[in-house]
């Protein structure tokens, strides 16, 4: 297994979102689904978004730990991870393939 | 021409022949009953509402009439009837007149699709409107009510109807629906209120339905501009609460709230989130004391 | 206009162009249409030709209306389709979109303003059980659970039992020929399969030729046994004959040929007989010739011509509509089944309506 897998958003066109108080609530097209995500689903769906041939788990842990001024330890990629699997769930973003 | 200055054998006349046509806000409906309970209750709760003529555009064609066959002698019933066809159960014909009030809002979410259509109370103050959007037993109503008593104009005690941009909402003025101890409650709060008959036992408990004041029936084709939601929360003595409510979190209850979210799609989404965008959002617990939360809302209209 | 009460929709879905100038009965027009479930597919064909801008606001209301909820099935529809195009394609087997779906994913005319009840699919028969448990893993539920009902799809129907997604509340019908076993008509399903046209964007559907597609759609009008969807069936034969029609005389030789092939040239019968007669379909002098010998006896064809007149009626208030519909439910039965079995069958459901709360 890779230790260190590229996610992407799974179809970044389709989405409508609004943001009040870093909070998101966004419209999926291809599902009809509406979510509510957090300040941190928020932000990793922001980094997702920036880069759309996909980004390193570990990149995207810096990255979020950049904008919120922290630094990238095991307990916040943890819970990035945990946000991923869920964004997989919802079917906004998935591992790219190799 | 309005209902009140019709006769009661008029009345009585087109309800059993033609049908009665009457004006609710933007859509028109002709209705026909023999039943006695429903003559009465349009007669009283929608004294202020526009009748319309034979050659008038009705939306809905709807009846609430007693079933064919011997049933009716053992214990009548009423069935609600829509374009000729049975819609629902057949109810105890005491039911008439609520049977009516729930077809027609049945009518409406399910064919009124020109709307976002949100399960909510709508008022207005100075052109702007304040939604109440709540599951039963939030108190919805009687708050509804309340206002409506204290000069807040009645856009609707149970449909938002929001212009698929999100920027107003239709007023569809009729009566406003009350449930067990919130009738007596009223009736206390608001003397002067005209009040139908209690039904019991129906699904919902007891339930009396309030006529909306002439000026907001007479005033249905003004429409409002969205500003404040409030997530009204009755709970038994508590002290009163007026709180800051997230906008991610008001935009999901009205998700959760509106009755054709799913038919519009993207555009749902869009008008609810400009809804959202130009209002205050608040959560509102109250305790049952209506001058003081009447009071609260005048507050935060006037400021 | 007649004193048809679906004469004025007939009329309206015939000529929309002619709703600009004409004093249409509004109320009357948008009732009617409302009840045969045709307010979207009016709405496309006034918007397509007159224009929406030409109704009066209060009815044009309706007709916007109509065309936003439509345009939310057919979102649900298509949505649906790739995902059981996802659960399906491990399988490997070939997968015919049918009806509604298939003019939708196919681009085809009908789809204009068609609302849904539900999809429908048709695989080999050899490949129904491992179907019907991919869908099953991929989240869809049999719906009619009384073993009754059970034994009568699977046994004498030309389907499973409709299947419901547990989550996403869409019904799914699975069959695997397009006439019941037990009708009288024997169909070679493989004939449909070899015919097939494969959707390209939408592996692994197929949509059934146009030939086939309209032998199809003729066949579950005069086969069906609740006509309450009669006249929107109708509405769909009209879309297909008018846009294969129009390709040219072809499409028309072939359209008789294959009928003869089928074995279902009375129902190609019937479908141009009526579909000319109420709605005004175009239907070449020589082919409307050629298939009058698919027709029945003169009394038969007779008392079918009024029967199937009032039958696809939309007001089913109407007293002579709803006599018409009964004649056609034994009927619709009739055709499908041997005449011992339907008396069963009746009986049982009879008997079973006293069983159920009331």
């Amino acid at each position: 297994m890779n230790p260190d897998p590229s996610w992407r958003l799974v179809a970044p066109d389709a989405l409508v979102s609004r943001s009040w108080d870093d909070e998101l609530v966004l419209y999926n097209d291809v599902t009809g689904d509406t979510h509510h995500l957090s300040v941190l689903g928020h932000a990793v769906m922001t980094m997702l978004a920036s880069r759309p041939s996909g980004i390193a788990l570990a990149a995207l842990v810096r990255g979020i730990a950049d904008d919120a001024g922290t630094s990238a330890d095991g307990e916040l990629a943890e819970v990035v991870e945990r946000t991923l699997a869920h964004l997989a769930e919802l079917r906004l973003a998935t591992p790219v393939s190799a | 021409m309005i209902v009140a200055e019709l006769a009661a054998a008029e009345l009585r006349r087109r309800l059993t022949g033609p049908g009665l046509r009457l004006r609710l806000g933007p859509v028109a409906t002709e209705i026909r009953s023999p039943f006695a309970v429903v003559a009465s209750g349009l007669a009283l709760l929608y004294a202020k509402h526009e009748v319309l003529g034979a050659g008038d555009f009705a939306d809905f064609r709807v009846a609430v009439e007693p079933p064919f066959g011997v049933r009716r002698f053992v214990a009548p019933q009423a069935l609600f009837k829509f374009d000729g066809n049975t819609r629902f159960r057949p109810l105890p014909a005491a039911q008439a007149f609520p049977l009516l009030e729930w077809g027609l809002n049945w009518c409406i979410t399910m064919h009124c699709h020109q709307y976002l259509i949100i399960h909510s109370a709508v008022l207005e103050r100075n052109g702007r409107a304040l939604l109440l959007p709540a599951p039963p037993g939030s108190g919805k109503s009687t708050l509804c009510a309340a206002l409506v008593a204290r000069g807040w104009r009645l856009l609707s005690d149970e449909l938002a109807l929001v212009e698929l941009d999100g920027t107003r909402v239709v007023p569809i003025p009729r009566p406003i629906s009350l449930k067990n101890r919130s009738i007596d409650t009223i009736a206390r709060f608001w003397p002067d209120a005209a009040i139908g008959d209690v039904v019991p036992d129906t699904l919902k408990g007891s339930v009396a339905h309030v006529r909306p004041p002439a000026d907001s029936v007479q005033r249905a084709r003004e429409s409002a501009v969205p500003a404040w939601v409030v997530l009204p929360r009755y709970e038994n003595g508590a002290a009163m609460e007026l709180a800051a409510l997230p906008k991610c979190d008001a935009f999901m209850r009205l998700v959760d709230s509106a009755f054709n979210y799913s038919v519009h799609g993207r555009a749902g989404f869009d008008a609810l989130a400009a809804l959202v965008d130009g209002s205050d959002c608040y959560a509102f617990t109250y305790g049952g004391a209506l001058d003081e939360a009447v009071a609260a809302f005048d507050r935060f209209a006037s400021s | 206009m007649n004193e048809l009460p679906s004469a004025l929709l007939d009329e309206a879905l015939r000529t929309p162009a002619r709703i600009a100038n004409d004093s249409v009965p509004w109320e009357a027009l948008i009732a009617s249409a409302r009840e045969a479930d045709l307010l979207a597919t009016l709405a496309a064909r006034i918007g397509a030709s007159a224009g929406l801008d030409s109704v009066p606001r209060a009815p044009r209301a309706h007709l916007i209306a109509a065309g936003h909820r439509c345009r939310a099935q057919h979102a649900v529809v298509r949505r649906e389709a790739f995902e059981i195009a996802r659960v399906l394609a491990p399988l490997a087997t070939p997968v015919i979109l049918l009806k509604g779906a298939a003019y939708l994913m196919a681009g085809l005319p009908p789809a204009q303003g068609r609302l849904f009840s539900d999809i429908d699919i048709l695989v080999p028969k050899a490949r129904l059980p491992d179907v019907e448990s991919a869908l099953m893993l991929g989240g869809f539920a049999t719906t009619h659970l009384h073993p009754y009902d059970q034994r009568y799809y699977r046994r004498w129907m030309h389907e499973l039992p409709p299947m419901q997604h547990v989550k996403r509340l869409t019904i799914l019908d699975v069959h695997h020929t397009i006439v019941p076993e037990t009708a009288s008509v024997a169909l070679d399903a493989g004939a449909l399969f070899r015919a097939a046209v494969p959707l390209a964007q939408a592996t692994p559907f197929a949509v059934l030729s146009p030939c086939d597609m309209v032998l199809h759609s003729a066949t579950h009008l005069f086969h069906n046994e609740e006509l309450s969807h009669g006249l929107r069936d109708l509405v769909d034969l009209d879309a297909l004959l008018a846009h294969f029609g129009g390709e040219g005389r072809a499409f028309w030789r072939t359209l008789v040929a294959r009928a003869g092939e089928l074995d279902l040239g009375r129902p190609l019968y019937y479908a141009l007989r009526f579909t000319s007669r109420l709605l005004g379909t175009q239907v070449p002098a020589d082919v409307v010739a050629d298939v009058a010998r698919y027709a029945p006896a003169a009394p038969v064809a007779a008392l079918m011509d009024r029967l199937l007149d009032a039958a696809l009626q939309p007001a089913a208030a109407s007293p002579a509509t709803r006599w018409a519909r009964r004649a056609m439910y034994v009927r619709g039965h009739w055709l499908k089944m041997p005449v011992p079995l339907l008396a069963w069958h009746l009986t049982y459901k009879a008997l079973r309506r006293g069983e159920e709360p009331a």
